[in-house]
């Protein structure tokens, strides 16, 4: 996995005046942001807030209207593999899980000797070694995002985007997703995740970014947001009331 | 009734016979049909793929144009095929004219748009439903075609099958291009209709249903095929 060092030569990560607008609709205003640390950043607000859009926008997959983006001074492209995007509801060829991660290994051009190893640790790594064979339509929820995971894992990203990716799975694997997720912070990889679920953001969060209505609201350590929030849009969704 | 029941103990009969006539008839038209299909998917699910993932200038006009052929009649077919292969037309230098080739070309030409079509249609779709993941993970779209191909195999086998339906069944315009001469060029489809012509309606039937015999096995075998791979 990559070393401090590694990660932060793609940081600081930089959004200025980034917009987004669908014909008349403003989905994001006027971001601004800055992430300079391997903080685990949470990107906090309601549904359809512009926490999904935000984090694509930061990966690349959709280009802002307005504004610029930069990962310490690159514009992002999807082919940038340092970099790895979890989707909320994550696709995958209906063939095993093994050949879906070697897909991945394939696009970042490693070589066929080192695949089989890279492979095996990542499956190692996100309790799948026993459904490698498995084909992804008999896979669970838990596991299709474990399979994700996965898949982000073997590149050994420094910056590792998550979209919602508890959303549909019941407690237990929710943790245990958590816990694959702590062993990315271990290897020193940025996290940013987005959610709407107060308790995962209070258990996983580091430094939480609030979005509301398509606007930053707050960016602050965890520990200062869910105590003293700045707003009253924020106290208000700390407290269940919006 | 009894037209069919007659119908029916003549095709039994003529199976069990094995025939020479019947079996030539019988290997000329699989021939024909399956050579036609075989050379079809190999240009229409490339093809299709590319229109189910790539966009460009011209990408309706063309998907417009191949739904429009799937609905080709098989005697203008013939009829172009003809003028192309006779003896003044600008191919009739490769002899090719009430040749077994020729049935085959006009086959595939009926072929091609169909089997093109569904493929094109079956991998949109599918497409569509990876897209953002592909984009997430870095994927160019060349990347992802094989694999996707792959996904989509059993309904590109019905693509095919549908092809082999439309070429097995076509009669047409491999009568105009094949000329249904005995021994050279007469397959199920041209006999049927000359032995209704003639007034031999129970050797008409009888190969009828065994017409429908053989689409019957051969579908049923590529189906199987196709539910068997891992």
């Amino acid at each position: 996995m990559p070393d401090t060092s590694t990660c932060q030569q793609y940081l600081p990560l930089k959004v200025s005046h980034v917009s987004y607008q669908v014909h008349t609709d403003l989905l994001l205003d006027n971001v601004n942001l800055e992430f300079n640390d391997l903080k685990r950043s949470i990107i906090l607000g309601h549904n359809g807030a512009g926490k999904s859009l935000l984090l694509k926008l930061l990966h690349g997959v959709i280009q802002p209207t307005q504004g610029q983006i930069t990962w310490h001074k690159q514009t992002p492209n999807t082919q940038q593999y340092w970099r790895s995007l979890l989707l909320q509801k994550p696709s995958f060829f209906a063939r095993s899980v093994r050949y879906n991660i070697e897909f991945v290994l394939n696009l970042a051009g490693i070589a066929k000797a080192q695949q089989a190893n890279l492979c095996d640790e990542a499956l190692n790594v996100c309790g799948l070694v026993n459904i490698a064979d498995r084909k992804t339509h008999l896979l669970s929820g838990g596991e299709a995002q474990k399979l994700s995971l996965a898949r982000a894992w073997v590149l050994k990203p420094a910056i590792l985007l998550m979209d919602e990716p508890t959303v549909a799975l019941d407690p237990p694997s929710v943790i245990s997703f958590e816990n694959i997720i702590h062993e990315f912070k271990q290897a020193h990889t940025k996290i940013i995740i987005t959610t709407h679920d107060l308790a995962q953001a209070k258990r996983m969060a580091d430094e939480i970014v609030f979005v509301h209505n398509g606007k930053i609201l707050e960016h602050s350590p965890a520990e200062n947001f869910f105590q003293q929030p700045h707003t009253d849009t924020a106290q208000k969704f700390i407290s269940g009331e919006l | 009734m009894q037209d069919i029941s007659g119908a029916l103990v003549t095709a039994l009969q003529l199976i069990l016979q094995l025939e020479p006539d019947l079996v030539e008839i019988v290997t000329l038209s699989l021939q024909v049909s399956i050579s036609a299909v075989l050379i079809a998917a190999l240009i229409s699910i490339p093809l299709g793929t590319l229109l189910g993932t790539y966009k460009f200038r011209g990408h309706g006009l063309i998907c417009g144009i191949l739904n429009t052929l799937m609905g080709l009649p098989p005697v203008v077919v013939g009829l172009a095929l003809y003028l192309f292969l006779s003896r003044s037309g600008p191919l009739g230098d490769l002899n090719l004219l009430f040749t077994s080739t020729a049935m085959i070309i006009a086959q595939c030409i009926l072929v091609t748009p169909i089997i093109a079509s569904l493929t094109q249609q079956t991998i949109h779709d599918l497409f569509q439903c990876h897209k953002e993941q592909f984009k997430a993970l870095g994927a160019p779209v060349h990347h992802t075609l094989i694999p996707l191909v792959w996904d989509a195999r059993n309904s590109l086998v019905t693509a095919v099958l549908a092809g082999f339906g439309r070429a097995s069944a076509e009669v047409g315009a491999v009568l105009i291009v094949g000329g249904n001469i005995n021994h050279i060029t007469r397959v199920m489809t041209t006999t049927i209709a000359l032995e209704t012509s003639k007034g031999n309606l129970e050797l008409a039937m009888a190969l009828g249903i065994i017409l429908l015999m053989i689409s019957f096995s051969i579908t049923s075998v590529m189906i199987f095929i196709s539910n068997r791979t891992p």
